[in-house]
C-alpha cells in the first residue's frame, strides 16, 4: 500500500472505542476526514465490550473501508466471549489489518513503514513485578507475559522496513498509567514489552491502550516514545503523531 | 447501607464482571456516606444501564455518577514527534 508524504508519515490512533449498536455511527464524522489528517490509522485493542461476533461487526461497519489502510490489534475484552478468532475474521473481511504477533510493511513514498502488533499482557513493571515463583498460576500468569513480549520483539526487529511502529494493547511503561491506581499496574503493561520495543532498531513510535485512566506521554528505557491512545485519555476521536522519516541514502 | 472495603469491592465486582456492563475502569471512590463512580463510558445509554444495574444489584446502597460520555470530535492538531 503506498500513500504521499513529505518526509513524515502521519499516524491516527485510538484505542478502546469499545464498539456496539449504541455506539454505532459516533466515530463516523471525523472518520470522513480521516485521509486529510493521516496516512494510517491504527487501533489499539478492545474494539468490542465483550468480544462477541456482533459487537466485531459494529466495528467493521465503523472503521472498515476507510480511505487510509487501518491496523488493529485486539484486546482483553476482544477475548471475553473466546470469539476473537470471529472477531479477526470479520475485521479482515472489512479490510481492516489485524496484528497478533504480526507485521505489516506500508510503503510510504521511499520509505516503507513497519508495523508490529500484539495485544500484550501484564506482569508489572521492573522492581515490581511478578516473577515466575510459587504456584504453577502464578508461573503461568508471569510467562505468559514474558513469552508474549519476547515473540513480538521477534515480529518487531525481523521486518524488512525503514522505520517502525509498535502496536499493543496493553502498555510497555509505567509512565502512560500515571492516573491508575498503583495496584492495578500488573494487570495494565509489562516491562517485557518495552524490552521488546527498546531491542529493534529504529522503532520511531509505540502506541497502546488500556489504561483509561492513564496519561498519554510515556518513553521506554531506550528512549522510544510511547502514547496510550485509550479514548478516555486522548477525549477524541484519534490523535494524530507525525513520523519523521529518515529515507536511507 | 454500610460503606466499607467490602462494598466497595463488590460495586467494583459488579461494574467488571456482570455481563450487561463490563466495565472495569469505571472508579469507585468512598466518599463520607455514599460511593461515587467515576470514569468514561462511550454513550449515555451505558452510564444510564450501569446505575440502573447497580441499584438492582445493591438496592440500599446510595451512589454519586461522575460518569462522562468520552468525546469523539475530530482532533485539531497534530504531535511531531
Amino acid at each position: 500500500m503506498t500513500f504521499g508524504t513529505d518526509g513524515c508519515v502521519r499516524i491516527a490512533a485510538v484505542g478502546d472505542v469499545h464498539l456496539d449498536e449504541d455506539v454505532l455511527g459516533r466515530y463516523r464524522p471525523a472518520l470522513d476526514h480521516l485521509a486529510t489528517k493521516a496516512d494510517v490509522l491504527l487501533l489499539a485493542g478492545d474494539l468490542t465490550r465483550h468480544g462477541t461476533v456482533r459487537e466485531a461487526r459494529c466495528v467493521a461497519t465503523e472503521f472498515g473501508n476507510l480511505a487510509v489502510p487501518v491496523v488493529a490489534c485486539l484486546g482483553n475484552h476482544d477475548y471475553h466471549s473466546d470469539q476473537q478468532d470471529e472477531v479477526t475474521a470479520i475485521l479482515r473481511d472489512a479490510g481492516i489489518t489485524v496484528l497478533e504477533l504480526d507485521s505489516i510493511v506500508l510503503t510510504c513514498g521511499d520509505t516503507r513503514l513497519g508495523i508490529a502488533g500484539v495485544k500484550g499482557f501484564g506482569g508489572g513493571f521492573a522492581g515490581r513485578c511478578a516473577s515466575e515463583f510459587g504456584e504453577p498460576e502464578m508461573k503461568a500468569f508471569t510467562r505468559h507475559g514474558r513469552e508474549t513480549a519476547e515473540q513480538f520483539a521477534k515480529v518487531l526487529t525481523t521486518m524488512d522496513c525503514d522505520t517502525r511502529v509498535a502496536l499493543t494493547h496493553y502498555s510497555p511503561v509505567p509512565e502512560t498509567l500515571l492516573g491508575e491506581p498503583l495496584e492495578i499496574y500488573p494487570f495494565l503493561g509489562s516491562y517485557h514489552l518495552a524490552r521488546a520495543i527498546d531491542a529493534a532498531p529504529a522503532v520511531g513510535l509505540a502506541v497502546h491502550g488500556h489504561a483509561h485512566a492513564g496519561s498519554e506521554r510515556g518513553t521506554t528505557p531506550g528512549g522510544v516514545k510511547v502514547r496510550n491512545v485509550a479514548h478516555p485519555v486522548i477525549k477524541q476521536a484519534y490523535n494524530v503523531y507525525q513520523l519523521p522519516v529518515t529515507v536511507p541514502a | 447501607m454500610k460503606l466499607d472495603h467490602y462494598t466497595e469491592s463488590q460495586v467494583h465486582q459488579v461494574l467488571a464482571e456482570d455481563d450487561r456492563l463490563s466495565e472495569p475502569a469505571i472508579q469507585v471512590v468512598r466518599l463520607e456516606n455514599k460511593l461515587a463512580l467515576v470514569g468514561e463510558v462511550e454513550s449515555s445509554q451505558r452510564r444510564d444501564l450501569i446505575l440502573a444495574v447497580l441499584r438492582e444489584r445493591l438496592p440500599d446502597l446510595e451512589l454519586h455518577c461522575d460518569i462522562g460520555v468520552t468525546r469523539v470530535h475530530e482532533p485539531e492538531e497534530v504531535e511531531e514527534l
